[in-house]
């Protein structure tokens, strides 16, 4: 272990520069390779000697995921961030893991194209660190996960091969589709180098309408509504009172529903006609429309919260549950208030997902209260067969409650999986489902 | 017939019953190729009729380690339900039953013989349908959907079956079942759903499918544009994304379909003509009227000899009747006909077309084009005679020159047929050893030992050269198109 050497060590000393903690676990050493090559020779010394590797994009999600079973080096991906290839008339591009959210929207943007992943903090998001975590944004509703977008991939294993799967096609059946391992797999099998992508193009006008309702049932059954008429909504959320305040929308009771339209004139008219109609018939008490220069503001604030460095929460939870489930989530959450503040709960009635976050002051937390919460919430949810997976906490709590709240069905595949990718268990180690 | 063999058939019939177990040779014919140019005899046939009937099928053939291939409707263009290496084969449909219908959430749950179009029809009464349509569709099985991660004509704008399904119950290779994924959107852990999906059955066998259902468009509208050269089709075709459309489907036939599809249904396309284009767009009334003009004018920029549009059923069927009747109108052109399917990035459609073209004039062999030009999906087909010596052999070596060329161009060996039997020989086009080594440890981690469905995928070094594709043709009913 002691032959291990970083080849580039980041100053740690520098404000600018992360700590590189996770879950109070120190790194043995950073690097920030600057080529391909240089990260797999990482990789695969670090699996030569023993050490655990951790890959870093933006570092926005790190607080995914159990306590790391022991450290070693964390490879920082940012300074491979190119943009591999864009073809604009193909509409599919190849991104570095390291391109940011933020830079792979500007190149796309001039081509009047997207990519339909919508993770909190564009800026720092990496491509590597949103497939790797398998975020998936309110406001891209109709698009779905990030993997619906992923035509190929280009991995390096724990031994420090590289392998590729895929291609730059949108339609392609040849040989397995192994980029699914690396999607929502937290880098657990491999970290991801380069990835292809089919992009979308973004619609001629847009426009957003938020509507406030007095009762949970109001919002969501509207919600619902819009989700199974023929109107095609961009993204689809409902937030409680707590969340519009937070995000400086709204102070007043209620629970609001936001809807993304885009389109052509003609269609877009449309479908903000019937939005509206479809509001007002579920008693909405008021309703805003904001034109398109105030879409992206709410629902940048909307992915954001819990997430960016300025909302910070306590702890930050994500239930998976059915459409028809939500407003059940809503009404069982709001009842958990924490001693210092409301949940902050945004849902995704169409996924059926739904993101919540307690904020406050850590140095009066209680861990139990915290517990708690998450229990309760769990055995509630069992009913509808529901999961909730801890996304932030204090690394303390991490030691009374299974972040991922068990283990999923399939876990037996999961670590024969890890076996033949991973078998000295040198990436990510222990942070994944099951402690993979 | 050995001891095992009588051993193994009694052990089936213990499992599904007597009468649905087949071994004699006569009776097993029929189970013995699929829609694509490959053939093997199976040793057995046991057609199970629940999860714990495939189970206990499986548990028969991991004792006795006899090869054992999931199968549908048969339906598939690459071998993959083939018995390579003999064995048991397991059509699974007899499980037709559509087990759940959630319309608030928009999931069903169905079992693995529930034929693609009879989910769409079933779920029709509640305003909703399942997006991935094969060109098989009124014949091939969700199961087999599944297995080779199937697309179809509309899968530009819709995706293809990983994209619409949420979960599978699976019986792995010690008979154990299991659920990866579920009806939830989103589930925790690695993607197993995703990564069986386009398996080719060599993973596991899937024995309930939950899909998503998506609502039925208000308004669909077919346009039909006729261009004298195959180049300003193609041009066309960069146009329409490039404006910003994504249609429900975009196809494209060169000048041999148009005359083979001319002469067998009388579409009514004019004489010189080099090349149609077909448009749908699909969703609110207003997106509709409004893409379609955008595609109109967009067409009308590369000198179209006539553009016809249809909102009506019964119009919209003409339009399509022409590019729906062209595989079985290829028949009248050639005894035989080789069909390749590859994909390439759109933007290079013009040039891989015109190099297509010179492949065919350089062997004198002529090559008919029909493409999903939209997803880059093309499908050349090789039109020959089998009964003259070396023809089936020069068919071959075209139709691996073409694959070559589509790899070439930065696309891929297949776009929606899948590797099979047919193409195994070709990955190492596309894959590096290390690639390759990758996908083989995927199959230790199921821990198969080459029980499912040995042979596929992988290059084994031996080359199949019986070309009967018209069977499948044949086989996937009326109408029936690629």
């Amino acid at each position: 272990m002691t032959s291990y050497r970083p080849v580039t060590t980041v100053n740690e000393s520098s404000s600018l520069q992360p700590s590189y903690m996770i879950d109070g676990v120190a790194p043995i050493s950073v690097v920030r390779p600057t080529t391909i090559d240089e990260l797999c020779g990482e990789v695969a010394a670090a699996d030569r000697d023993g050490v655990g590797v951790f890959p870093w994009g933006g570092g926005t999600k790190m607080s995914l995921g159990n306590i790391p079973q022991r450290s070693g080096v964390v490879i920082d991906t940012t300074a491979l961030n190119r943009v591999v290839s864009h073809n604009a008339g193909d509409m599919t591009a190849t991104f570095q893991a390291g391109a940011t959210m933020e830079t792979v929207g500007e190149v796309l943007g001039q081509a009047g194209q997207f990519l339909a992943v919508d993770p909190p903090s564009p800026g720092r998001a990496t491509i590597g660190g949103i497939l790797a975590s398998g975020a998936s944004g309110p406001s891209r509703w109709q698009f779905g996960h990030p993997r619906d977008t992923v035509i190929g991939m280009k991995v390096v294993q724990a031994d420090g091969r590289i392998t590729k799967s895929g291609g730059q096609v949108v339609k392609n059946v040849s040989g397995y589709d192994m980029s699914r391992l690396h999607i929502g797999g937290l880098g657990s099998l491999g970290l991801i180098l380069e990835a292809s992508f089919k992009l979308t193009p973004i619609p001629m006008y847009e426009s957003t309408i938020t509507a406030r309702f007095q009762t949970v049932d109001r919002a969501v059954q509207c919600a619902l509504d819009i989700f199974n008429s023929h109107v095609t909504p961009l993204a689809i959320a409902t937030f409680n009172r707590a969340t519009a305040e937070l995000v400086n929308f709204d102070e007043r009771p209620g629970t609001y529903l936001a809807i993304r339209l885009g389109g052509r004139p003609r269609t877009l008219d449309r479908q903000m006609n019937e939005v509206r109609s479809t509001c007002e018939r579920f008693l909405a008490i008021d309703i805003v429309q904001t034109d398109s220069s105030g879409p992206n503001r709410i629902w940048r604030s909307l992915t954001d919260i819990g997430w960016d460095p300025g909302t910070d929460p306590v702890m930050n939870l994500k239930v998976f549950a059915l459409p028809n489930q939500i407003e059940q989530v809503h009404n069982l959450i709001e009842g958990h208030r924490l001693s210092t503040s409301e949940a902050a709960i945004t849902s995704q009635p169409g996924f059926g997902t739904a993101e919540v976050s307690w904020f406050g002051d850590e140095s009066t937390l209680d861990l139990n209260e915290l517990s708690e919460i998450v229990r309760r919430i769990r055995s509630e949810l069992s009913n509808v067969s529901g999961t909730v997976v801890v996304q932030k906490c204090p690394t303390d709590l991490k030691d009374l409650v299974d972040v991922w709240g068990g283990e999923p069905s399939g876990i037996g595949v999961m670590r024969r999986l890890k076996a033949q990718y991973d078998p000295n268990n040198t990436m990510n180690p222990g942070r994944f489902v099951g402690n993979i | 017939m050995t001891m095992d063999i009588r051993a193994i058939i009694s052990e089936l019939q213990a499992v599904v019953g007597d009468d649905y177990v087949i071994y004699k040779p006569e009776d097993l014919i029929v189970f013995e190729y699929d829609g694509s140019v490959d053939k093997a005899l199976p040793m057995v046939v046991a057609l199970p009729n629940s999860t714990e009937e495939v189970s206990g099928c499986v548990k028969v053939a991991a004792k006795h380690d006899v090869p054992i291939v999931a199968r549908g409707a048969g339906t598939g263009l690459s071998g993959g339900a083939v018995a390579a290496q003999g064995g048991i084969v397991l059509p699974l449909t007899r499980m037709t039953r559509i087990l759940d219908v959630d319309v608030v959430n928009r999931v069903a749950v169905v079992e693995p013989g529930v034929i693609n179009l009879d989910l769409s029809e079933h779920v029709s009464q509640y305003g909703l349908y399942y997006a991935p349509d094969p060109s098989s569709q009124r014949a091939c099985t969700l199961g087999g959907n599944v297995a080779e991660n199937s697309g179809g004509p509309h899968c530009l704008a819709y995706g293809v079956t990983t994209n619409h399904v949420l979960g599978l119950e699976v019986v792995y290779a010690d008979g154990s079942v299991e659920w990866v994924g579920g009806t939830h959107r989103e589930s925790l852990g690695f993607d197993i759903r995703g990564i069986l999906i386009g398996s080719e059955g060599t993973l596991a066998i899937v024995t309930k499918v939950a899909v998503r259902l998506l609502r039925k468009p208000e308004a669909v509208k077919t346009l039909l544009a006729i261009f004298k050269e195959l180049d300003d089709a193609s041009a066309a075709v960069s146009g329409i994304i490039g404006a910003g459309i994504v249609p429900a489907a975009l196809e494209m036939m060169d000048d041999l379909c148009i005359s083979a599809a001319e002469a067998a249904v009388h579409a009514g396309y004019p004489e010189g003509a080099g090349a149609v284009l077909l448009v749908e767009v699909d969703g609110l009334h207003e997106a509709v009227e409004e893409e379609v003009a955008a595609v109109e004018e967009v067409c009308n920029l590369y000198d179209p000899i006539e553009i016809r549009t249809a909102t009506e059923d019964a119009e919209r069927d003409k339009l399509w009747s022409g590019r729906k009747g062209v595989l079985g109108a290829l028949g009248r052109l050639a005894p035989n006909y080789l069909l390749v399917d590859g994909t390439v990035p759109r933007t290079r459609l013009v040039e891989v077309l015109s190099r297509i073209k010179a492949i065919s004039e350089r062997t004198g062999y002529p090559i008919a084009n029909l493409l999903h030009a939209g997803d880059g999906n093309l499908h050349p087909s090789v039109l020959f005679d089998e009964r003259k010596p070396g023809d089936t052999e020069n068919a071959l070596k075209i139709g691996g020159e073409i694959l070559e060329l589509c790899v070439e161009v930065g696309g891929v060996l297949s776009g929606e047929h899948g590797i099979g039997m047919e193409k195994q020989e070709y990955m190492p086009l596309m894959f590096t050893d290390a690639d390759m080594e990758a996908m083989a440890a995927l199959r230790r981690a199921f821990a198969t030992n080459s029980l499912f469905n040995p042979g596929k995928i992988f290059p084994t070094g031996s080359t199949s050269a019986e070309f009967l594709q018209t069977a499948a043709i044949q086989r996937a009913g009326p109408g029936a198109y690629i």
